[in-house]
C-alpha cells in the first residue's frame, strides 16, 4: 500500500511529482540559522517556538497561526501544497493525516524515525501516524476516551461508578429514576469520532489497508454493538441527545443535569475552563468496557506534525519536531501559557504534564495515571479513511436525524455508502466487506 | 350568497389580510433581530452564566470584564483586526466605488466596440460567487508572490460587477446626457465632466455601491482565510473565527469572540448611519418629477 500511498501522491501534482518522488533535497551550506516555516492551530504553540528558537542557534522557527479544523489548516495546507508554497511543518490531526499522506502534502518520514526516537513515543500513537509500515507524522498526543463524572451526584443517588457498558445502563435507569430531570450521559449527534473512538474500543474497523488495497466497513459486528446499545439508550430517553459544545449540552453540564460526559483526555482542562463551578464535584474514570477481562479504549482527538513535500529542510524540520515531542522544555512551555491536559505520546513527558496541571479541580486525583493505563489500551490496527472529514460529515448529517427516528445504524450505512465514490474519485481499489 | 355578505366578506378578509401581513411582518423583524439581542445580553455576561445560558440574569454583568478579556487576549491582537479591517473596508470600498461609478458611467455615456459583450461579461460575473474564484485567485496570487500579503486581500476586491450593474442604472437615471452636451460645448475633456459633473450627479449611487462594498468586504472571509496565513494581517472575520476554532479545546475563547463580533458590527451601524442621508435621498430622487 506504502506505493499505492507515494504512487498516489506523485500523481496528484506536477509540481509535487518531483519533490516527493526525488527524495529529500541536498541542503545547500549557507551562512545564519537555517528558517523553517510552521503552521499550527495549537495554541500555546508560540511558547514552544520560542523556546525551541532561544535554545538553537542553527534552526530558527517562524510560526504562524492557522485556524483549526476542516476549514481552517487543512483546507489552507491542500491550498498552498497545490500552489507549491506549503510551510516547512503543519499540523494536522490523526483523523485527516491520510488524506495528506495520500496527496502527496506530506513527506514520508520512515527513514528519519531511528529506533532511539521510536522508543520515545507510546507504540499506539506512531500505529495512528503509520501506513503500511511508512510513517507520516510525528505525533505529539494520544487522547484516550474516558468517563468524566460527577461524583457528588454519584453520592448523592448511590451510583457506583459503572465500570461495564451493562453497568453503565443500569446506571442510567436508576439515576432517571432517582432524579427524574437528570441524565447520566449524552448522545453526542455531531461528533462522528465519538462514535469511531466507542467502535475502536469493540475492536471495530472502518477502513483497512490490508492487501494493498482500501476496504471498508461501518457495520461490522463490533460497531453494530455499539450503535444498537446507544440506540436503546435514546430511545428509552435514558440519556440526553445534543450536539457536542453546544449552549443545549453546555448549560447541563453547568447546571449539574447531565451527569456524565465521555471525551479524550484533553477535555479535562476544557472542563475546568467551561465549568469552573463544577470545581470539586468532577472526576475522572475509565471508560467502562465491554469485557473487563480484555481493556481496551479507543481514542477522540489528538494532534501529529508532517513535514511537507516542499520543504527545503526536512532534517532540520525532524529535529525541530523531534524536540518538540519529546523534550521536556518544549512541553513546560506548551503549558506555561494555560491550563491543557494533553497527554502526551511521549511517557517520559507525563511527569512534566502532570506537574504542571492543578488536580484540585479533580479533588486531588491523579488523572494523569489514569490516562497513562488507558492510553496504553488502546488498541493497534485503526485507520482513518482518506476523506475522513466528508465521511463523518456524513455520518454526523445521519447522527442528527437521529431525534426524529432515524437509527445510528443507518448514519453508519449511509456514511459507508457515500464515502465510496469519493474513494474511488481518488482512485483507490475499493471493497466493501 | 348576497353582495352584502360579499362585501362584508371582502372588508372582513382586509382585516385578516392586514392581521396576516403583520404576523408576518413582525416574524420577519424577529427572526432578523433575535439573533442580535441574543449577541447583545451574551456579550454582558461572564463564562459561567453564559454556558449555563442565564441570559437574562442581570446579576452576571460582566461587559466590562469581558472587554478587557478581548484587548489582552494575544497582546491586543483584537485591535489590528480591527484596524485591518478597516483599512481592507474602507479604502477598498472607496477605491472599488469608483472603480465601479467610472465603470457604469462608461457604460452607460458611450458607445464604443464591444461594449455589448463587455456588458455581458460584468452581467455574468455578478452570478458568480467569490468563493469560487477564491482558489484560482490565490494560485495566482501565489504566482506574483503577493500571497500572505495585504495586497492579496486588498486587489482581489477592488472590482465589484455588481457596482458596475448599479452603477448604470444609475447613470442613467441621474446624468442627464444634455447636461455632458453642454459641458462639452464649452470645451471640457471628458475626465473633467466625469470628475466634475458625472460623478456629483451620481452621488448617491456612489454611496450605494459605497455601502455594498463596505459590508461585503468587512465581511469577506474566504478570501482571506486562503489567502492569508500570518495572523497579523487577519481582517475580524477571520480572526474571530479562528478564535472560536479553538473554543471547544479553550472555552475562555467563547466569551471573547461574542463581545468581539458584537464590536465588529459598530463600523457597519455607523457607516450605515452616516451614510444614510444620501442614499435615501438616492433611492427616491428623481421619482417625483
Amino acid at each position: 500500500m506504502s506505493h499505492r500511498f507515494r504512487a498516489l501522491g506523485c500523481a496528484v501534482a506536477a509540481a509535487t511529482v518531483l519533490a516527493a518522488c526525488a527524495g529529500p533535497a541536498p541542503d545547500d551550506p549557507g551562512g545564519g540559522p537555517t528558517v523553517i516555516t510552521f503552521w499550527s492551530s495549537l495554541r500555546g504553540t508560540q511558547a514552544v517556538v520560542d523556546a525551541f528558537n532561544a535554545t538553537h542557534t542553527d534552526i530558527q522557527v517562524d510560526l504562524d497561526m492557522t485556524p483549526s479544523g476542516a476549514a481552517g489548516t487543512n483546507a489552507k495546507l491542500t491550498n498552498a501544497t497545490r500552489a507549491g508554497n506549503a510551510p516547512d511543518v503543519a499540523t494536522a490531526d490523526y483523523v485527516s493525516l491520510p488524506a495528506f499522506a495520500i496527496d502527496g502534502a506530506f513527506l514520508d518520514l520512515t527513514d528519519r524515525v531511528d529506533d532511539g526516537f521510536r522508543a520515545k513515543l507510546l507504540p499506539q500513537a506512531w500505529d495512528q501516524v503509520t501506513f503500511d509500515g511508512h510513517v507520516y507524522a510525528v505525533p505529539i498526543d494520544i487522547e484516550p476516551q474516558v468517563l468524566f463524572y460527577r461524583r457528588d451526584l454519584f453520592e448523592q443517588h448511590g451510583i457506583a461508578v459503572p465500570r461495564t457498558w451493562a453497568e453503565f445502563e443500569q446506571a442510567a435507569r436508576d439515576l432517571k429514576a432517582a432524579a427524574p430531570d437528570t441524565r447520566l450521559s449524552t448522545f453526542f449527534t455531531s461528533s462522528a469520532a465519538h462514535l469511531a473512538g466507542l467502535s475502536m474500543q469493540v475492536g471495530g474497523q472502518w477502513f483497512s489497508t490490508a492487501g494493498g488495497h482500501w476496504s471498508l466497513d461501518f457495520t461490522d459486528p463490533g460497531t453494530m454493538r455499539v450503535a444498537e446499545y446507544w440506540q436503546r439508550l435514546v430511545d428509552e430517553d435514558l440519556v440526553n441527545v445534543a450536539p457536542i459544545n453546544s449552549q443545549q449540552w453546555q448549560a447541563g453540564i453547568n447546571n449539574g443535569t447531565i451527569a456524565t460526559y465521555v471525551n479524550g483526555a484533553w477535555a479535562a482542562a476544557a472542563l475546568m475552563r467551561s465549568n469552573p463551578g463544577g470545581a470539586g464535584k468532577w472526576a475522572v474514570a475509565p471508560l467502562p468496557q465491554w469485557d473487563p477481562a480484555r481493556p481496551a479504549v479507543g481514542v477522540t482527538g489528538g494532534s501529529v506534525f508532517g513535514i511537507t513535500v516542499d520543504s527545503e529542510h526536512p532534517d532540520e524540520a525532524m529535529e525541530f519536531l523531534r524536540w518538540m515531542v519529546t523534550d521536556p522544555e518544549a512541553f513546560e512551555a506548551r503549558l506555561s501559557s494555560g491550563t491543557s491536559s494533553m497527554f502526551p505520546a511521549a511517557p517520559d513527558l507525563i511527569g512534566v504534564a502532570d506537574e504542571g496541571f492543578d488536580r484540585s479541580y479533580f479533588g486531588g486525583q491523579d488523572i494523569y495515571a489514569l490516562f497513562r493505563r488507558e492510553a496504553a489500551t488502546v488498541p493497534e490496527g485503526w485507520v482513518w479513511g482518506p476523506r475522513m472529514t466528508a465521511t463523518n460529515k456524513i455520518i454526523e448529517e445521519g447522527l442528527a436525524r437521529v431525534t426524529y427516528g432515524d437509527t445510528v445504524a443507518e448514519a453508519l450505512e449511509r456514511g459507508q455508502e457515500e464515502s465510496l465514490p469519493d474513494m474511488r474519485a481518488l482512485g483507490l481499489a475499493v471493497d466493501e466487506r | 350568497m348576497t353582495t352584502t355578505e360579499l362585501g362584508g366578506r371582502v372588508r372582513r378578509g382586509t382585516r385578516a389580510g392586514t392581521i396576516a401581513t403583520n404576523v408576518v411582518i413582525a416574524a420577519g423583524t424577529l427572526y432578523a433581530l433575535l439573533p442580535l439581542l441574543w449577541l447583545l445580553l451574551a456579550a454582558t455576561k461572564n463564562a459561567e452564566a453564559l454556558f449555563s445560558s442565564n441570559l437574562l440574569d442581570v446579576a452576571n454583568f460582566d461587559l466590562a470584564g469581558n472587554i478587557e478579556a478581548l484587548l489582552d487576549e494575544d497582546d491586543g491582537l483584537f485591535l489590528r483586526w480591527y484596524a485591518n479591517s478597516i483599512l481592507y473596508a474602507v479604502i477598498g470600498a472607496a477605491v472599488g466605488a469608483l472603480v465601479s461609478t467610472a465603470a457604469g458611467y462608461v457604460f452607460d455615456k458611450y458607445s464604443f466596440r464591444g461594449k455589448k459583450q463587455l456588458y455581458a461579461l460584468v452581467l455574468i460575473s455578478v452570478m458568480i460567487p467569490g468563493t469560487v474564484l477564491a482558489l484560482p485567485m490565490y494560485l495566482i496570487a501565489s504566482r506574483l508572490e503577493l500571497a500572505n500579503t495585504m495586497w492579496a486581500v486588498f486587489l482581489t476586491v477592488l472590482f465589484n460587477p455588481f457596482g458596475v450593474y448599479l452603477a448604470r442604472i444609475f447613470a442613467t437615471g441621474y446624468v442627464p446626457g444634455e447636461v455632458l452636451e453642454a459641458a462639452r460645448v464649452d470645451g471640457a475633456s471628458e475626465l473633467h465632466i466625469f470628475f466634475r459633473i458625472g460623478l456629483r450627479m451620481l452621488g448617491p449611487g456612489f454611496v450605494t455601491v459605497f455601502l455594498f462594498q463596505l459590508t461585503s468586504i468587512w465581511n469577506n472571509f474566504f478570501l482571506p482565510l486562503v489567502m492569508l496565513s500570518d495572523e497579523k494581517l487577519y481582517p475580524l472575520s477571520l480572526g474571530l473565527y479562528s478564535w472560536n476554532s479553538q473554543a471547544t479545546i479553550t472555552p475562555e475563547y467563547y466569551p471573547i469572540v461574542i463581545v468581539g463580533s458584537l464590536l465588529a458590527l459598530i463600523p457597519l451601524v455607523v457607516a450605515f448611519l452616516m451614510l444614510q442621508r444620501y442614499w435615501r435621498s438616492g433611492l427616491t430622487a428623481g421619482s417625483v418629477k
